[in-house]
């Protein structure tokens, strides 16, 4: 080799180490983007997608009027996705993802790893401890005291030690750090406590409204949220999460609540509480909360719904600057997607015999969101109420209900139930009537405009149909719905509210007198 | 090699090394944490404290603009938003039971009421809108609304009810004062939190406790309040919303034109700050469920109008130490919530919420004590992040979201009128928050907050709480509400 070729190649080596030293220190390239703007004039928005190569998706609406942009991220994600034995997990998950991150929330980053490390293995021998002792461990009872866990002597010595390892964990945390960071920059959140999120069975959402200068927040801590989430003081936040669920259980009504649910459906998990069961709360484990996080807190399972004083202009660069940095995961297991319930086979009658306010339950399922006929199950709610009759509909994109509650005396309850079933024969056989039929248009005009001009609410709004189904199914929900005649009313009341389809329930004060 | 050869081989070695050396730095990028899948994203993204933040433009409404006094003496504000299709209207009325008199109590509640059915009756079922009534001691907040369509058919609805409330003699001889709470606590917020209702009726008599359920009328007492409260010059409406200032104006010159205040008898009202004369510190309630539920603190005066800041930022900082002691540390319950009394201007109830599993009682109680008593401490003065973190809340967040577009600042105008003569305070409330220093955080601590003076009351499993000990932080309900115990 000559040496001006040995001199060459050595150059050319340098420069092939150096860039690849350099590209790899470099951030990857971000993501491209799509922007599509919609004009929705039957809705008085306009509406733009911007839509991120990784999948993540930003729907904006721009609203000058107050120098603040309100922030509303869904994840396609909830109860739905949990393990049987593992109900309450995903809600568990909302309060995980909240204790700081690789970069937020911690004083010494490596002592951080360290600890991870130890409390994950430790979790690890615990899970083998307890699943080897399975066959002892098992209660077979039906009754329980809520405060004693099964354990073998080693299990017990080892969920102390990891205590005593969250425990150092804590002298190495900044508490509520991302909480802070948003309250310190004006952040209103709906909650008072540093987890500004709620979970549902489809839904996990984080929501924040901030001046319209310090929206670069949001980004920066959400995105990093999205990936490099660090769940710190995991066995505090069970019995948080634990407490939230006592209350539930505790305030009249709520185990007939989750009774009635239980009853509703056979076989769809949208039935099951989302907050879980009491025994759930004892078997939930890092690592397969971790799993869940890996497979759907992701960019291409989020849509970010932004109202505001903002511009697609003004966000672009922030969402390629962040959520753009995170490479799309493979598509989220399909358990969201659940179909229909069996067909119903008949009336389900649930006597509750603990003593409560005395009420009777009528409900029927219907379509969820997405389906044509969802809709007018609105306007048939906003119908059939009447006197003291509460009448809801619920939203899920999951199969849903439409429910009658009343409460009355004890002694009433027959004559309660019978006027419930007349009223919905009614709507049935007789066509209502045309001016009814607008009143009923008006006031659901007043709630969506009471949406429309707020902007966490038409946020939260844009969020919930897009894990329902996807955003633009907003603009034809409320289209449909403004548009049903009277025999489509009674079309779809023939359809759906039927005895087989029926649930009837009852609670009474006195319930052995019956 | 020649020596040349030799010195480039080595130049080449070096810089390969020096490059594979970045190139390992950097693999941190490819980091996953103990149970994930993904690797970690390692950015160069700045810590939040680093961001480059712009200037805030918020400026809230101009409310001289927006104010308008009809010849009747009534005072508006009115924020017009034209593309809004709907109209909120929110009377303020100086109305709630520290401004009763002694023999009046449970006319403000009785009002109350009346006004919610007259309204709503006025209305019909016909109408596609909304009415509230909320009521603190001293004021009654009336809201209506509305479609842009339908304003004046609310505005005229709620003008008639303060104008002519329908107080039948039937009506008020068949009143009797309610409980005073939720009859089932589901939770720690609103003033209808048992445990909380139950220690003020433990440390204070009426007004500052509500008064006892059950309570008659006579219907001359009504007369009296109905007298002072409900005259156009005490009552401010904030409108705001789809409709113009002069059609709101033109409005309420229509609904008011003819309405006098009557004759005001000499309106003293009961001493506020009476406490009871028991040592009586401790009161358990037995009702079954998982949580029983925490109420502990002591009455306080009205807040010093100079105090009112410290106070503000006291309140928020003891907060988040709170939850971070009993919640984050601890997981002993979800939330203990300082709560101050609901105005600055007359006395009230500083207390803690919260509500736990037995175990979690007597810790909450510890922890949440010691939290209190720690800000009065040189150890426990805020930090500089603590009071920005505080500040910003309450100046960015709160206040603005107070003056959050025409709804929300007409009624916010509306209400602080009535609580202060004027806006004065509210509009310079971001400054006075701004000034306040550690030390006069720790000196309304000081001023205001006493652990050891504070009363008990506990509903729920009282006997699994005396009897329960939390695993990794025991301790022992009856020492601690004796005094005693960690």
């Amino acid at each position: 080799m000559s040496r001006s070729r040995v001199v060459i190649a050595c150059l050319a080596g340098v420069a092939v180490a150096l860039a690849g030293g350099w590209l790899a220190a470099q951030p990857a390239t971000p993501s491209g983007s799509s922007v599509r703007t919609e004009h929705w004039t039957s809705l008085g928005l306009d509406v733009s997608e911007l839509l991120l190569d990784n999948g993540f998706r930003i729907v904006l609406v721009e609203d000058h009027h107050v120098p603040r942009v309100a922030a509303s991220l869904w994840y396609r994600f909830g109860g739905l996705q949990e393990r049987n034995g593992e109900h309450g997990s995903a809600h568990f998950l909302e309060h995980a993802i909240h204790q700081g991150t690789t970069t937020v929330g911690v004083k010494d980053r490596d002592l951080d790893r360290k600890l991870l490390r130890e409390i994950y293995d430790t979790e690890q021998d615990l899970l083998a401890e307890r699943h080897a002792n399975r066959n002892l461990l098992r209660e077979r009872r039906v009754f329980f005291d809520e405060g004693e866990w099964p354990a073998t002597d080693t299990e017990k010595n080892l969920r102390k030690k990891l205590y005593a390892l969250e425990d150092e964990q804590s002298k190495n945390r900044i508490f509520w750090e991302e909480y802070n960071w948003y309250r310190r920059h004006g952040g209103i959140m709906r909650h008072t406590d540093p987890v500004p999120a709620n979970t549902g069975n489809e839904l996990l959402r984080i929501e924040v409204d901030l001046p319209k200068e310090r929206i670069e927040l949001f980004f920066r801590l959400e995105a990093d949220r999205m990936i490099n989430a660090v769940m710190r003081g995991w066995e505090a936040q069970r019995f948080t999460v634990y407490e939230q669920f006592l209350v539930l259980q505790r305030y009249e009504g709520g185990r007939y609540a989750e009774a009635l649910n239980g009853v509703t459906g056979v076989a769809h998990p949208i039935f099951i509480h989302p907050g879980g069961h009491q025994r759930d709360h004892a078997f939930w484990n890092r690592a397969s909360m971790l799993k869940m996080y890996d497979d759907y807190i992701v960019p291409n399972n989020a849509t970010l719904a932004l109202v505001g004083d903002a511009t697609i202009d003004d966000i672009r660069p922030l969402a390629l600057k962040y959520f753009g940095r995170l490479p799309r995961s493979p598509a989220p297991p399909a358990q969201m997607d659940v179909e229909a319930e069996p067909p119903p086979g008949g009336t389900v009658r649930l006597d509750w015999l603990e003593p409560l306010d005395p009420s009777v339950t009528v409900r029927y399922r219907i379509p969820g969101v997405g389906h044509p006929d969802r809709p007018a199950f609105d306007l048939i709610a906003r119908l059939l109420r009447g006197g003291d009759w509460q009448v809801t509909a619920s939203q899920n994109g999951s199969p849903s209900t439409l429910n009658m509650q009343v409460r009355g005396r004890d002694e009433d309850l027959p004559a309660l139930e019978r006027a419930a079933l007349d009223a919905v024969e009614r709507l049935k056989n007789v066509p209502v009537d045309a001016a009814r039929l607008a009143r009923v248009q008006r006031a659901l005009r007043f709630d969506w405009e009471l949406v429309r001009s707020e902007r966490g609410s038409l946020a939260s709004q844009m969020g919930a149909f897009a894990v329902a189904d996807e955003w633009r199914t907003m603009r034809t929900y409320h289209e449909t719905r403004n548009a049903v005649t009277p025999p489509e009313i009674q079309r779809i009341a023939q359809r759906y509210l039927v005895p087989a389809n029926l649930v009837i329930a009852t609670t009474r004060r006195n319930p052995r007198t019956r | 090699m020649t020596g040349a050869m030799k010195a480039w081989a080595v130049l080449f070695v070096a810089l390969a090394g020096a490059a594979t050396g970045c190139s390992r730095a950097s693999a941190r990028d490819g980091e996953i944490l103990p149970g994930r899948t993904r690797p970690l994203l390692e950015h160069d993204w700045k810590h939040p404290r680093d961001l480059p933040i712009g200037a805030n433009h918020f400026q809230p409404p101009d409310p001289k603009a927006s104010s308008m006094t009809t010849a009747a003496g009534l005072r508006a504000y009115v924020i017009p938003a034209s593309d809004d299709r709907v109209v909120q209207i929110v009377a303020a009325v100086p109305l709630g039971r520290s401004l009763e008199q002694a023999n009046e109590a449970g006319v403000s509640e009785l009002l109350s009421r009346v006004f919610f059915q007259q309204i709503s009756d006025r209305l019909g079922d016909v109408f596609a809108g909304r009415v509230q009534v909320e009521q603190d001691v001293d004021l009654t907040r009336v809201t209506v609304t509305t479609l842009a369509d339908d304003w004046r058919q609310g505005l005229s609805a709620l003008v008639g009810a303060l104008r002519q409330p329908r107080l039948d003699a039937a009506a008020i001889d068949s009143f009797r004062t309610g409980p005073g709470y939720a009859r089932q606590t589901r939770g720690l917020g609103g003033a209808g939190f048992r445990p909380a209702v139950e220690l003020a009726r433990l440390m204070a008599e009426y007004p500052l406790a509500p008064p006892e359920p059950g309570l008659t009328l006579r219907r001359e007492a009504v007369g009296g309040v109905v007298s002072r409260s409900l005259r156009p010059d005490a009552i401010v409406i904030g409108i705001g919303g789809g409709l113009t200032r002069a059609d709101a104006l033109e409005e309420l010159e229509s609904l008011t034109s003819g309405w006098r205040a009557g004759a005001v008898a000499n309106a003293a009202t009961v001493a506020d700050g009476a406490l009871k004369r028991s040592t009586e510190r401790v009161r358990t309630v037995d009702e079954p469920g998982f949580t029983t539920w925490i109420a502990i603190g002591h009455p306080i005066p009205a807040i010093a109008p100079a105090d009112e800041a410290a106070v503000a930022v006291m309140t928020d900082i003891l907060n988040i130490r709170l939850n971070i002691a009993v919640r984050e540390i601890r997981g002993l319950a979800n939330q203990a919530v300082l709560q101050m009394p609901a105005t600055t201007r007359h006395g009230g109830l500083l207390h803690i919420r919260s509500g736990a599993r037995p175990e979690s009682i007597a810790p909450v109680i510890v922890y949440s004590r010691q939290e209190l008593s720690r800000i009065r401490e040189a150890s426990g003065l805020p930090t500089s992040d603590e009071l920005e973190q505080v500040k910003g809340g309450l100046v960015l967040g709160k206040w603005q979201g107070s003056l959050d577009g025409a709804r929300a600042a007409s009624a916010t105008y509306a209400v602080e009128t009535v609580h202060q003569g004027s806006l004065d305070r509210l509009l310079k409330w971001p400054d006075a928050v701004r000034a306040v220093t550690a030390q006069q955080v720790k000196a309304a601590a000081a001023k205001y907050v006493h652990p050891d003076q504070f009363g008990t009351v506990l509903i729920g499993q009282i006997d699994k709480a005396r009897a329960a000990r939390h695993p990794r932080w025991p301790a022992a309900l009856d020492e601690v509400l004796a005094g005693r115990g960690r």
